[in-house]
């Protein structure tokens, strides 16, 4: 098989992978081939819109596990292909060195055992660092089940590691993804933390203390495949972050690719603004000071369609605003609907000099058209708006989310008696219609 | 500006160097000559008013920076030297009275965001940074004998912000990136690189198996899509078109290729 036809193949079986990010850590160049950026940089983008920035693909697609939904399960009667270690590391310092990428993404179906894959992967990794001296970004996964020893070795290799935890609970897991088990998956997420809490007191104490991982490590989960809650998947990202200290939890929209009677049907598609929700929610964890009990709670535990996770709180809240944008703490001003890191930063910076009215608001590039109900200037409410939850609850809701939900204005302003499900139903209907016209 | 005593309105004709727009500052003080506009020679146009001819002068210049620095701080200092690279209409103008304003105002004039000029100069600057962000990932080389090569189109002049970054990176591999829209050329090896100014360049010849690296490197774009996520509306915002023309990836038979029957 040529190289041509084989990286096509183990592309194709790693698209599904989410995360493609490259930053979390700077470091400089060493003399030989490559550094890193803290911000991480973006190389391309597909045609579905996603950024490219590591050459991600499978080491090889051979799997020994029947996972329902996954493309490259055993029982799948797919091309399979396997790079050596070598036509892997050739492959990424030649995109390197023009440019097209920031680094290598590397996961791999399970050949043999966990072991004997991840040790496959050590070796072309290592060929990388050792013996070009590649210096770029390389972000791994383990393979649930590893032995410790090789997570060690890996995570002093690599930038990132991550292990998938594939599926929001326990009971979806053992029902999907039979071969992997709830324990094989947290204990390796367990000896990543520990070891970067290991390596981080060693770097204090000896000078040439190895990095473990020094771009942390991330996660993802299938979302529509099993039947959780947004509340539930919001509560275990959480966790995942205080516990494990994540960087990052990945959301995937769950593609249907197999025919099972344990997922939902072939013609399901994407629930790609739950996705787009969830991420939302995600960086008001992360970026927002939210915790996951203020967004969502157990009697409202399905995301708000028509409103984003952050206006819907503040509307819920309205009691707290508006907000004195001259006087409002920082984290006030993080808490108000359109106004976000940047533009909360923006605002204590430029009130140190001069008070800030609508028009510096505008000046200092801070779109007004949600925060505007939300926020006073000198005590003033922005011109022919009025601060209330019924009006600011209208208006936020775009004409083109009426549209798609066939929502009347009557209906909007009283959001609470609406059935949410049946919005949801809706939104599948108009996503199917839309979908049809682009195909 | 108007507390200086100036007799008569001039446009400054100045050779498009920084050092010599910090002269035209110089001027501004010591000559006492308001000026309606801030001209490099290469675009200058005659008109009615009368031009001020402003030679660089390194001692004035240097004066002009100490003085910055001493009065605004560093911060400043780096945040109009940047200015310099952007795009923005008549930037020596405004760059002119966001100086005379710090004097005043001193190193918080950067934070003086609600300030109609300082907004301008800081959307400029974003504006700048935010490009030169993208180009360090859509810098597209290929490989013509010993050296890497690259062509970019920017807006702005981006090669001094991401010069650094490329030679960091590539270690001891030689590369140039030429500036088509700035006519600027990036020389880089080893540690050191030079940015020079090019009246025409002709880009050299790609070696016989670039193209081999180029074909896989387009399978891979192709194969990483998800068809059920086809979003070009998406990729548009964050890859406007006027970067197509130097990415290899984008380079098709016909525009079809890129569509939805490809994924």
């Amino acid at each position: 098989m040529d190289m041509y036809e084989k990286l096509a193949i183990l592309t194709d079986a790693a698209k599904y992978d989410v995360a493609c990010t490259s930053s979390g850590v700077s470091r400089g160049g060493n003399g030989g081939l490559g550094n890193t950026a803290a911000a991480g940089i973006c190389h391309s983008w597909s045609a579905d819109g996603r950024c490219i920035s590591l050459l991600k693909v499978l080491f090889t697609n051979y799997c020994r596990y029947d996972c329902a939904y996954c493309i490259n399960r055993k029982s799948n009667d797919v091309p399979r292909a396997a790079f050596t270690p070598r036509e892997l590391a050739d492959l990424t310092i030649e995109f390197y060195r023009r440019n097209y990428i920031e680094g290598l993404f590397i996961s791999s179906g399970v050949m043999k055992n966990p072991d004997y894959t991840m040790e496959q992967m050590i070796k072309a990794v290592r060929i990388l660092r050792e013996e070009y001296g590649f210096n770029g970004y390389i972000h791994s996964k383990i393979i649930p089940g590893t032995s410790p020893a090789l997570i060690e070795i890996m995570g002093n290799l690599v930038d990132r590691v991550s292990v998938n935890i594939e599926l929001p609970s326990e009971q979806s897991l053992n029902r999907l993804a039979p071969d992997k088990t709830r324990t094989n998956i947290f204990l390796p997420m367990g000896k990543i933390t520990e070891q970067k809490e290991i390596s981080a007191r060693n770097m204090v104490r000896y000078r040439h203390a190895p990095k473990f991982a020094p771009a942390g490590q991330s996660t993802q989960m299938i979302i529509g495949a099993s039947e959780e809650t947004d509340f539930h998947i919001l509560r275990l990202s959480q966790a995942l972050y205080d516990k494990y200290k994540l960087k990052r939890v990945f959301f995937s929209a769950y593609i249907p690719m197999n025919n099972d009677r344990l997922l939902p049907s072939v013609d399901t598609k994407p629930p790609l603004l739950r996705e787009h929700r969830l991420y939302q929610a995600d960086w008001l964890l992360r970026f927002y000071g939210f915790r996951a009990e203020e967004i969502l709670s157990e009697q409202d535990s399905m995301f708000n369609p028509l409103l984003d996770p952050k206006c819907n709180w503040a509307l819920n809240n309205m009691h707290l605003f508006p907000v004195e944008v001259n006087t409002a703490p920082y984290e006030m001003l993080l808490r108000v609907p359109g106004i976000g890191v940047t533009g909360a930063r923006r605002i204590v910076r430029a009130r140190k000099m001069a008070y800030v009215d609508f028009d510096g608001l505008k000046k200092m590039g801070i779109v007004l058209k949600r925060a505007q109900y939300f926020i006073t200037c000198k005590g003033r409410a922005m011109p022919y708006v009025t601060i209330d939850r019924q009006h600011a609850t209208l208006m936020l809701t775009s004409d083109s989310a009426k549209d798609n939900f066939k929502v009347t204005a009557g209906q909007v302003s009283q959001l609470s008696f609406f059935d949410m499900s049946q919005l949801n139903d809706l939104y599948i209907e108009k996503q199917k219609e839309r979908m049809v016209i682009n195909v | 500006m108007s507390e200086l005593n100036h007799a008569q309105q001039v446009i400054y004709v100045y050779d498009g160097s920084f050092e010599g727009f910090l002269c035209c500052v110089y001027n501004y003080y010591y000559n006492r000559l308001k000026p309606v506009a801030i001209m490099s020679q290469d675009n200058f146009t005659p008109s009615f008013y009368d031009n001020l001819m402003v030679d660089t002068d390194f001692e004035q210049a240097y004066r002009v920076r100490f003085a910055i620095e001493e009065k605004m701080g560093y911060r400043n200092l780096k945040f109009l030297t940047e200015c310099f690279f952007t795009c923005l209409e008549e930037k020596e103008m405004y760059m002119l009275r966001y100086v005379v304003k710090g004097f005043k105002t001193g190193a918080g004039i950067i934070d003086m965001l609600t300030d109609s000029d300082v907004s301008t100069l800081f959307k400029a600057h974003r504006h700048l940074s935010r490009e030169s962000h993208s180009y360090l990932g859509l810098v597209r080389f290929y490989r013509a004998r010993d050296v890497y090569v690259a062509k970019i189109e920017p807006k702005n002049q981006v090669l001094p912000l991401i010069a650094w970054h490329f030679t960091n990176r590539f270690g001891n591999q030689p590369f140039m990136i030429y500036d088509a829209t700035n006519r600027q050329a990036l020389i880089s090896a080893g540690k050191n690189y030079r940015i020079i100014q090019v009246e025409n360049i002709e880009m050299p010849q790609m070696d016989a198996n670039e193209e081999r690296t180029q074909k896989l490197w387009k399978k891979f774009y192709d194969t990483i899509a998800i068809k059920e996520r086809y979003n070009p509306k998406c990729r548009m915002n964050f890859m406007p078109k006027r970067f197509w023309s130097n990415l290899p990836e984008m380079q098709r038979d016909n525009e079809k290729m890129l569509s939805a029957e490809n994924v």
